[in-house]
Order: C-alpha cells, then structure tokens, then sequence
C-alpha cells in the first residue's frame, strides 16, 4: 500500500513517516506544492495525505488535480484550521476525510485504513487478527466465526484497536476517537473502562484470549505478544 | 431628534418671537408718528385760525365750521386760560352718520375782548385706515419671510448636510470584516471634507488593525498547531519503545494530555477572539428546537451513560438567524456544560418556547459566584481537562446576538435560560 505524505514540516512528517512505514506502508513524502502535484501525477498511491497549507501553494490544488486524472486514491486533508468552511471547501473537493492537527498518529493510521477499505470496494475485505475478523461493511465483528454482538461504541472499540495493533494507546486518543470533544476526560476514561470490560467479556465468550492489555498511566494496547 | 428638525425648531422660535415684537411695535411705531403729524399740523392750524380770526370780523359769527377741520368757538365769559392740548376724542360724523375717531386740540384765545374756548378736531379715519394697512403689509411681509426662512433653511440644511448624512450612510454601512474602499463626496464645506479625511484615516487604521489582529490569530493557530501535532506525534512514537518503565510511559502520558489541551486552549481563544472580532458575519436560520434535537443525538450516548433522566419540553419551534459555527458552539456547549457537570443518575430538563431556551440541571453546588461563571478560565472545582472557556463562549455568542442570557442556582439546580426573542424578528437600526 501506497502512501504519499504532503507536508511541509520535516518532523511532522517525519513521525507519520516512521508511524505509518511500521504499519507496512509504502510511504514518500514531498514538502511543496509542486512535487506533490508531479509526485501524485507519475505515480499511482492509495492515500494521499495533504497538508493545505504548503510554501508554494494550497494543497487543495492538489485535489483538484486528482480529480481531474479521476483517480480512484483516497485523500485525507490534514490541516491546523479547524474552521468549518475550510473542511467543507475541502470535502466538496474530494477529499475523503479532514483531520486537524494535533491529530494522534493512531487516529491518523485509523481513518488511512478505513478510507482505503472504502476505495478497494470489494466484500472479502476484512480485516482479521489470529481469531477475531472484523466485515466493516457489515460493521461485524466475529470470533472464531461467532459473530458478537456489540454495541456501537465496542465496535468503534475493537475497530480501533486492530487498526492500530501492538500500540500502546494513551485513553486520551481513545475518548477523542470515540467520543471527539463532547465529552469531560475524567468522565471519559471511566466509560472507556466499562466499554472495555464489556468487550473483554463478549470476546471472552468465543476465544480463551485477552489481546486488550492495560498499559499501566497510559492506555491501552491490543497485541498477542 | 433629526437635526433639520432641531434647527426649524429654534428658526421657529425665534422668528415667531421676533415677528410678534415687531409687528407690535411697528404698530406704536407708525401710530406715534402719525399722532406727530397730527400734532404738528393742529399746532399750524391753530396759528393759522388765531391770524384768521384776528384778520377777518365775520369770522367770528360762523361758530361751527364743518368743512374738512371741524372748528368749534364757544364764546366764555372770563379767560379760561386753557393751555394748548391735544387729545384724541370720538366725535360724530354727519355725513357717515357714524361716530369716529378724531384729534383734537383744545386752546382758549381772546378775540375782539371776548374770550373763546377753540377746538381744531381733524378726522383721524384715513390714518387709522393707513396704520391697518401698513400692520397687514407688516405683518404679510413678516408671515412671507417667515415661510422663506423656513424654506430656505430645509433646502440649504438637505444640500447642505448632504455630505454629512453621506459619510453617515457609509459609516454606518461599514463593515470591518468586508473593509470596501471609502468613497466619501468631495464637498466645498471645509468641516466635511475635515471629518471626511479623519473617519479614513481612522478608517484606515482600524482596518490594519483588525486584519492584524485576524492573522495573528489565523497565525498562531496554525503556526502552534503543528508544533503541538509534532510533540503529540513524537510522543506516540516514544511510547511504543518497550523498554520504557511504567513512571516515564506515565509522564509521557501526561505531556501527551497536555499538549492536547494547549492545542485546545489555543482554539477556544482564538474562537472567542474570532468572535469579538465579528469574523462569523454569515448567517443561516435556524429552527431551535431541530437544531436543538441533533445536538442532542449528538451526545445522547453521554446521557445514557452518566444515566442522566431527560426531560424534554419543546412547545414551539421558534426560528433565529445566526451564523452556523456559532450555532453550533452555542448550543452544544451548553448541552455538554448540563451534561459533564450533571451528577450520575442526575436530571436535566430542557424548555423551549417562543421567547427562551432553559437548560436545568442538577449538579455539584457552585463553589464560584455566579457572576463569574460566564468569565473566561472560571472553573466550579479542581477539573484539570476543562478549559473553563466553553461558557465564556456561550456567553460571547449570546451577547454577540444580543441574546440576554442568565444563571441561577438553587440547591443542586443550575438552570442557564437563554433570551433569543428579540433576534426573532431582526430589527435594523433607524
């Protein structure tokens, strides 16, 4: 899988980089507009991810471009503006997701994988760790082919977390993914706990494993080592 | 009070005053000089009968004269020593069969050894009639002048003040964050074209000011964002080292948390400057009690959790004009404040009517006077991971849209109620 970075912050860059070359992406990175366009031109990748604001231009040129070649990529727009205009210009465009920085580099490697799920359409896509298979079209998650029943939150849950397996996982990136800002932190961390629990148990059921490990004053992580 | 009324107003005043004193004293005036005249003809014509009576014998026998001057002699025993005077009387006239107006000088003379007592009377009909005329003239002649004043003052104050209403208009229609190019009139009024040059230059200023003060705001934003993403980043990298102890992914943990809430700070700052700065000038209706139920959707999983009892009382659906983001940040900011400060298995109960939103709920009892609770970095409580910026928000936008908006707290009730009615129907300024 093919990923091409398009930022002009060497040590952003840089972490998504090693981040996202751990998870087996193929990954290049350009610093400026015009690489970016003459990159994404000669080149075929799966995920674009783009910064807007660029030293020789806006990133949404970008977009433009590959609109125009109706390249079939997925493109996630990472950006400091949280205004609302600016995320809606940017999906209209074609963009598939809009992230804000500071953006966790867990959340980041989440939504790459769940946009090229989306572009490479096809229904054996599944994502699977030794017993536990996940059918996202179906938002389905089986256990030694014992579909669980979960509720939306443990499906968001496990989704995660095999997205981004043997990381640890600070629960602070985990409320914001299931929860965004909405919710206090404090509080937050207590309903992640309870959604945990009740996820162990429902895996539990099917499978003599427990790949949730408590990273003790961090997080989480969901690993079989 | 317009000022073209204000200035009628006194022009009124004064040349009504004034016109009143004149036509009064023009009056007096031309009847003191007619009386003048009189006088001195009278006078004349004493010394002339005097002559005459002394000159001709016959004279004496005609004791009335009626033609023109009415003369009367009346013959007296002694000298009645009368000192010459003059006086108007009221005599009647044969000819008009009516009594009218006359002057009279009375004197006494002795004539061939008689004494005679002798009145001049001199009709004063004529002057009477001419001093009516003059005070009509006077008076028409005042009225017409007090018209054209009038007039004059409306015409010349419209061209005149012209400019000042145009630079009024431009004013008032400015708006900072669309700065356009001021196109004042070019006017031969130096005051005008003094203000004129003072609003642009003022103008001017204000709008460097305001774009500065809008890209350091866009600028910080960005430019501590990604330092802020890179630390975050950095440290999720760090953390996946498995040779570090349980303190140090613990300390990692806490920079990681913190970073976020640098990030957040920075945004709602820059939010409520954004906000004073007028920067959200589109806006879009919005049906309360709709918008209100996505917001609930929103977080309705927050509610189940904390097993929060919702009470819902939605009896109209009013409409309001407001811009999207602000919308947005209003009213999810005052749903998560009922809600993160609810207690578990607490209430909340929600009212919309024509005229207010109300949000009730139970919670902690406020160990910060409630005025403050609107201010900016006003916390209830110890809660490290609140900004305590998300009811200063609130409380912008609300008084950003003129909404008044208030707290009480009773017990464990905290109640916010929201005044949106007068945003209803947007009144322009007049």
């Amino acid at each position: 899988m093919k990923v091409l970075i398009i930022e002009d912050e060497p040590m952003l860059a840089d972490s998504m980089l090693q981040y996202l070359k751990e998870e087996g992406y193929q990954c290049e990175w350009v610093d400026n507009l015009a690489n970016a366009k003459d990159k994404s031109w000669n080149y075929e990748y799966d995920c674009l991810i783009i910064d807007i604001n660029l030293p020789d231009g806006n990133g949404l040129d970008v977009i433009k471009q590959i609109k125009e070649m109706k390249s079939k990529l997925g493109i996630i727009i990472i950006s400091a503006s949280n205004a609302l205009d600016v995320k809606i210009t940017g999906l209209n465009l074609g963009a598939d997701d809009y992230l804000t920085k500071p953006f966790d580099l867990t959340e980041l490697n989440a939504r790459i994988k769940a946009i090229i799920r989306r572009k490479k359409f096809d229904s054996q896509n599944s994502i699977t760790f030794n017993e536990i298979e996940i059918l996202p079209y179906e938002k389905l998650v089986k256990v030694n082919d014992v579909p669980l029943k979960l509720t939306r939150k443990e499906y968001d849950l496990i989704l995660y977390f095999m997205s981004n397996i043997d990381r640890v996982i600070p629960k602070g990136s985990i409320a914001e993914h299931l929860w965004g800002d909405e919710m206090d932190m404090a509080d937050s961390f207590d309903f992640i706990y309870s959604h945990l629990k009740n996820l162990r148990k429902k895996i539990k059921e099917q499978s003599e494993k427990d790949y949730i490990q408590t990273v003790y004053g961090v997080g989480y992580k969901f690993s079989d080592q | 009070m317009k000022l073209l009324i204000l200035s009628n107003r006194y022009y009124f005043a004064g040349l009504l005053a004034v016109s009143l004193l004149g036509g009064i004293s023009s009056y007096f005036l031309i009847e003191s000089i007619i009386n003048r005249d009189f006088n001195q003809k009278l006078l004349a014509e004493k010394k002339q009968l005097i002559y005459e009576l002394h000159k001709y014998d016959d004279l004496l026998d005609n004791l009335y004269l009626n033609i023109g001057d009415r003369i009367s002699l009346q013959k007296q025993n002694h000298d009645p020593k009368i000192k010459t005077y003059i006086k108007d009387t009221i005599l009647f006239n044969f000819y008009e069969q009516k009594e009218q107006s006359f002057r009279q000088i009375t004197f006494s003379d002795q004539v061939k050894g008689d004494y005679y007592k002798i009145t001049i009377s001199k009709s004063l009909i004529s002057s009477k009639d001419l001093i009516q005329v003059v005070t009509e003239i006077v008076a028409l002649i005042t009225f017409l002048f007090f018209i054209t004043i009038l007039l004059l003052n409306n015409v010349i104050s419209k061209k005149i003040w012209k400019p000042f209403y145009h630079t009024i208009t431009i004013i008032t229609n400015l708006n900072i964050a669309k700065p356009q190019p001021l196109s004042f009139r070019r006017t031969k009024i130096l005051e005008f074209n003094e203000l004129n040059s003072t609003v642009e230059v003022m103008m001017i200023q204000m709008e460097k000011d305001y774009k500065n003060l809008k890209e350091y705001i866009e600028n910080t934003s960005h430019e501590i964002q990604t330092p802020i993403a890179i630390i975050k980043n950095k440290i999720e990298i760090l953390m996946q080292d498995k040779n570090l102890l349980e303190g140090q992914l613990t300390t990692l943990n806490q920079i990681h948390e913190y970073a976020g809430r640098i990030s957040k700070l920075k945004e709602n700052i820059s939010l409520l400057s954004k906000i004073d700065n007028n920067q959200f000038i589109h806006t879009i209706e919005i049906p309360i009690t709709d918008y209100l139920k996505k917001r609930i959707d929103d977080v309705k999983e927050l509610i189940i959790i904390k097993n929060i009892n919702t009470t819902l009382h939605f009896k109209k659906n009013p409409v309001i004009r407001i811009n999207e983001t602000l919308a947005y940040l209003l009213f999810s900011n005052l749903l998560s404040n009922a809600i993160k400060h609810n207690t578990n298995k607490g209430e909340m109960v929600i009212e919309i009517t024509d005229y207010f939103l109300s949000i009730k709920n139970t919670g902690k009892p406020l160990d910060i006077n409630p005025e403050d609770l609107f201010g900016r970095f006003k916390k209830s409580g110890n809660k490290p991971d609140s900004t305590g910026l998300g009811l200063s928000l609130v409380h912008s936008i609300a008084s950003y849209y003129n909404f008044p908006i208030s707290y009480t707290n009773k017990n464990t009730w905290h109640t916010i109620v929201l005044n949106f009615h007068s945003n209803i129907y947007p009144s322009k300024y007049i």
